[in-house]
């Protein structure tokens, strides 16, 4: 159901103000309204940040550290500041690294020289001069000419220096080089520092990974509780010279006492009154245990308005109910409920609704894998185990199951036009939802009349006749109240046409439930006959790879069965169920203004 | 070699062949999508390799249908030959038709949906749930298509 909200509106003198602000984001209720003010430029500077936080955040998780003892002496903010420093340090000096690896493969051939020897030999018109040349070439003629002495031979080049009493330019098919700027050995000097620097960089990234999490955590929380604050500013309204503010929110009737008596105790001026349709109240839903493990689903979608009927309650059994018929196979809804039930005992608080989830869709599992008899991919009703030969007649084959599935959608639309002529009623008011009776009556009646003629207990078609013109005269006549009855008339006629075709289309839509739930369980039967037949193949090694292959074709067929038991009733609650309950959704989310939970 | 039992093995080769092409075209567009979108953002690894996988179910169908039609064609060998009526052995080329083509055109395109999908989540854009929600919807057609070859055989 959704919680009822109440709207505030608080006058505020302006130099206490701030106090007020701080003292209700402390008591953290109150879903501020917002204007329609762009958002400034201090305030998205500060989101900016709080993204610097979060990649700085990951980064330090990425390193997989085992984090010990939370330090809170120093500053998140100096943390944040250094780390990003030492990242761009970082970044650079790998740069430098890079070059300088380059530089090395250059100078690595020349080995080690003293360039004070060279100098000297130069000041003494001796030049030593550095040249690569093919293999072929350094043997050719040309060359042989000179003085040449060879430091260096690869596969196909001649690293030679050329010893020559002039400094001019020499004509031979060679390469000439510059003096190496610094010798192999200077390089590599240089770059084994380079590293060592960046060791000790990541050791400092180290550290802080293992202690200060929680201190950056802490930060980024009052950074945030900063920006929403100077967005409360921003959506208060300065009145009377900017002296007195206004402010104007919702809370929710449940939590408003503490809220109440604080406001009570420092004289605040303010205004509680009943919210009206036009204002876009924000929507909090609440719900009984077993339908709060749903909302996550309903919120992929999208949250009711405020003035309408919430439906998590209404589509969580049906949504278990088909997942189960999806799947069915009763060994692998015992898997879910087993293995969700082992990962509870040491999973974190946030998870534990999920895994609780898993289990209820685990237990839909069982029950329709019992119903059409098949467990791990073996087919009961075919199979000839004495523990089962009583009850192999109950078991349900293919064509029943197609049945049920059109069955169990027939419900669920039905279902779904019993909700939407409560919401009628809900939003409207009684006369609205008589179209809807009308609907209703046909159905219903039409189908008891269905049973009740086919087993021969009532056999005068008048019966029939009746409970059609009784309906119809409420899709007629009650169509729109608010036109005149010709329109109505008109309007109810094209209600018909377009009702009976939607509801046979929705009808069939369900028939993908006995697709997925055939295709999953024959599926499983043809990994156990491949199974077996590689168990027969050979003695020992067909052993091994029959429980090999068992277990990988298995898991394979849970998880992608999954998926489309996960999704497509997903697609049936939201499409087909929404549709026939009338949902319009959009509703905004209770957002309130309040501090993070800053667990230390 | 009747005509009937022709018909048949062309229906079984039919599903084989085209849903596993299907699948097999589905699975390479998606992984050509990946080495793209592993340019731009190395990390999701995973996240492209699991979208990758999801068009390769079409060729499993194909092939589970034909495991199961060719065990019950087993049941049909007289004196060592196999003797199916004309109407059984257009059944299962009826079969094998249908399978096929579903499982060509759905792998196909379910490829090309995963490979959107992968192609987002390398720009930055946090999408893997939602295409993996996508992709499972022409993937209905293909198991509607296994569905019938199961009813065809159970029928034969």
């Amino acid at each position: 159901m959704i919680v009822p909200m109440q709207k505030y509106s608080f006058l505020i003198f302006y130099k206490e103000y701030n106090s007020f602000l701080e003292d209700i984001q402390d008591i953290g209720v109150l879903h501020i309204i917002e204007k329609n003010v762009e958002v400034t430029d201090e305030i998205n500077e500060q989101y900016t940040l709080l993204n610097s936080y979060n990649k700085v955040l990951k980064f330090l998780e990425k390193r997989k550290i085992e984090t010990e003892k939370p330090n809170y002496d120093i500053d998140g903010e100096l943390i944040f500041n250094d780390i990003v420093n030492k990242q761009k340090k970082e970044e650079s000096l790998k740069q430098k690294l890079i070059s300088e690896n380059t530089e090395l493969q250059k100078a690595e051939p020349w080995g080690s020289f003293s360039k004070q020897l060279i100098e000297k030999l130069k000041q003494k018109n001796i030049f030593i001069r550095f040249f690569i040349a093919s293999k072929k070439k350094f043997y050719s003629e040309q060359i042989s000419k000179f003085n040449t002495e060879i430091i260096n031979k690869t596969k196909s080049s001649v690293y030679f220096v050329l010893i020559d009493q002039t400094g001019d330019p020499i004509d031979i098919d060679a390469e000439e080089i510059q003096l190496p700027e610094r010798t192999f050995t200077e390089i590599k000097q240089n770059i084994l520092k380079i590293e060592e620097e960046i060791e000790v960089i990541n050791e400092v990234f180290d550290n802080y990974a293992k202690t200060s999490i929680p201190a950056l955590k802490l930060m980024k929380d009052k950074i945030t509780e900063t920006s929403e604050y100077k967005k409360a500013i921003l959506n208060t309204s300065a009145k009377s010279e900017d002296k007195v503010m206004l402010l104007e929110g919702f809370v929710p009737q449940n939590k408003e006492k503490k809220l109440i008596d604080h406001l009570d105790k420092n004289n605040t001026l303010y205004v509680r009154e009943n919210p009206t349709l036009e204002d876009n109240i924000p929507v909090m839903i609440k719900n009984n245990k077993f339908s709060r493990l749903f909302e996550p689903i309903g919120k992929l979608f999208s949250l009711p308005a405020y003035s309408e009927l919430d439906l998590t309650a209404f589509f969580a059994p049906f949504f278990m109910m088909f997942f189960g018929f999806c799947l069915g196979d009763a060994g692998y809804g015992l898997l879910f409920i087993v293995g969700a039930g082992l990962y509870k005992l040491r999973a974190k608080e946030e998870i534990k609704p999920i895994l609780s989830l898993v289990q209820f869709l685990g237990l839909a599992t069982i029950i329709f894998g019992t119903i059409s008899g098949t467990i791990f991919g073996i087919n009961l009703t075919e199979t000839d185990i004495d523990l089962f030969s009583g009850v192999k007649t109950l078991f349900l084959n293919p064509d029943n199951m197609f049945n049920l599935a059109l069955i169990l959608g027939a419900i669920q639309i039905v279902f779904g036009l019993i909700v939407k002529m409560m919401n009628q009623i809900k939003q409207f008011g009684f006369k609205y939802s008589l179209s809807t009776l009308g609907w209703l009556i046909i159905l219903i009646g039409g189908s008891i009349y269905g049973v009740l003629s086919s087993k021969e207990i009532i056999n005068e078609n008048i019966v029939l006749y009746i409970i059609l013109s009784v309906g119809s005269f409420f899709i007629l006549i009650f169509s729109d109240p608010k036109i005149n009855i010709f329109a109505r008339i008109g309007k109810g006629l094209w209600d018909i046409y377009s009702t009976v075709t939607g509801i046979f289309g929705d009808l069939l839509s369900y028939i993908r439930l006995f697709a997925l739930g055939l295709s999953s369980a024959i599926l499983g039967f043809v990994i156990n006959d491949i199974a077996m037949q590689i168990l027969g193949s050979a003695p020992v090694i067909g052993h091994i790879f029959f429980v090999i292959f068992l277990l990988f074709g298995h898991t394979l067929n849970i998880l992608i069965a999954s998926l489309g038991s996960f999704v497509h009733p997903m697609r049936l609650t939201f499409v087909e169920f929404y549709k026939n309950a009338g949902f319009v959704g959009g509703g905004k989310e209770y957002k309130p203004f309040a501090k993070q939970n800053i667990k230390t | 070699m009747s005509t009937a039992v022709i018909l048949a093995y062309i229906g079984i080769a039919l599903m084989i062949a085209l849903a596993g092409i299907g699948s097999a075209i589905g699975v390479s567009s998606g992984g050509n999508a990946t080495i793209g979108a592993l340019k731009k953002n190395d990390e999701a690894f995973g996240k492209y390799m699991l979208l990758s996988a999801l068009p390769g179910t079409q060729g499993l169908y194909g092939f589970a249908g034909f495991f199961i039609i060719s065990a019950k064609l087993s049941t049909f060998v007289v004196d060592g030959v196999m003797t199916l009526s004309i109407y059984q052995g257009v059944a299962v080329f009826a079969a094998g038709l249908a399978l096929g083509f579903v499982g060509l055109m759905s792998g196909i395109k379910q490829g090309s949906v995963c490979a959107n999908g992968i192609a987002g989540i390398g720009s930055g854009h946090d999408i893997f749930g939602k295409t993996m929600v996508l992709a499972v919807f022409p993937e209905l057609y293909a198991i509607i298509a296994f569905a019938a070859t199961f009813l065809i055989s159970a029928a034969l």
